[in-house]
């Protein structure tokens, strides 16, 4: 297995090496300080098996980083905090939850829990980031290897956030691995505008407008020039 | 008499390896004391969110030296500090102040 680790300790990385050196089942593994750097690496090394994650990451954190990635590796958590244990098994991807400092027989555990969940999986479908909607007011977004089902006019605001996008409506907000652009294809015109080069926005979730921002829902969105007067013409103004 | 550290959990972790135990007690050497500036730097600015998670990074070290109770007014401080209550602050930075002393008692490698 190839494994990467994942945390901004170096301590903390120290000792996951050490043990994946020493472990006969893990072949090679990589080091990352932030979340951002390993999920740049996933995206050209699909070959990752196993991921050994932090969950408290400055800016980054654990549950973000899992909801990101676009990758089929087993995932075995990493914290000093023994109270995110419940939250931990709500993503299928999670193999097993380890707390710092982390024991030698603990470790293999792990390993061992990470190879049988691996080698019991069905084949499994690889999907694309996001995919065709099913009808015409559903959008299917894969998040943690799940294609979730947005209702697209629940949906308040898009934001590019580098690679990726924040799709956020008033239950949830979901990070996916995506563009604008793309996502743009996927949406009614009817219901969505862009009015900035980082935010679409659903029309009818506008509570108010001020100057250069609007409010949608707690979201205040900045509104750029170029992209006002459009804005104001499909405003039902009086 | 207050809890006390010891390098027994860094012993356990490096099974007898003396190049990896030293090589441990010299991350912790350099990492500590730069979590603990973070710490004060944040705690200067009343920031506790972020000293919250400062709190939390320091507890594998405060774990990996075995301070059990340590560990655990450590995980009411956090709690504390995320409700903006920074009444254990006293406490705490007293087990950062053993955690020093102790680091500071022991040997430096030889580099």
């Amino acid at each position: 297995m190839n494994c990467i680790i994942v945390d901004d300790e170096e301590l903390a990385r120290a000792i996951i090496a050490q043990y994946a050196t020493n472990d006969l089942n893990i072949a090679d593994h990589k080091e990352f300080s932030s979340g951002i750097d390993a999920i740049k690496y996933l995206n050209t090394h699909p070959k990752v098996d196993l991921i050994f994650l932090d969950i408290h990451m400055p800016g980054f954190d654990g549950f973000d980083f899992i909801q990101t990635i676009n990758s089929k590796a087993k995932i075995i958590l990493t914290t000093s905090d023994k109270n995110f244990a419940i939250k931990a098994f709500e993503y299928d991807s999670i193999v097993d939850y380890l707390v710092k400092p982390i024991t030698a027989d603990r470790f293999q555990k792990a390993v061992q829990k990470a190879i049988l969940k691996k080698t019991s999986e069905i084949k499994e479908v690889d999907h694309s980031v996001v995919t065709e909607p099913s009808g015409i007011d559903d959008l299917f977004v894969n998040v943690d290897r799940k294609l979730i089902k947005i209702d697209i006019p629940a949906i308040q605001v898009i934001e590019a956030k580098g690679d990726y996008i924040l799709i956020k409506t008033e239950q949830k907000n979901y990070t996916v691995h995506s563009t604008l652009k793309k996502i743009e294809k996927r949406i009614h015109r009817d219901y969505f505008i862009k009015v900035h080069r980082s935010f679409i926005i659903n029309i009818k979730e506008i509570v108010d407008i001020k100057d250069n921002s609007l409010l949608i829902s707690k979201h205040v969105v900045p509104i750029s020039r170029s992209n006002r007067p459009e804005l104001m013409q499909r405003l039902n103004l009086l | 008499m207050p809890e006390q550290p010891t390098l027994r959990m860094i012993q356990e972790i490096a099974a007898g390896d003396m190049e990896f135990e030293k090589k441990l007690l010299a991350i912790i050497r350099k990492e500590l004391p730069q979590e603990i500036d973070l710490y004060n730097i944040n705690c200067a600015e009343k920031d506790y969110l972020k000293v919250a998670g400062n709190v939390h990074k320091l507890n594998h070290k405060i774990n990996i030296f075995g301070l059990k109770h340590g560990y655990k007014t450590a995980v009411l401080f956090e709690n504390d500090l995320r409700k903006g209550n920074c009444e254990l602050k006293v406490e705490f930075d007293e087990i950062l102040e053993t955690m020093t002393v102790f680091l500071n008692s022991i040997e430096a490698p030889e580099e």
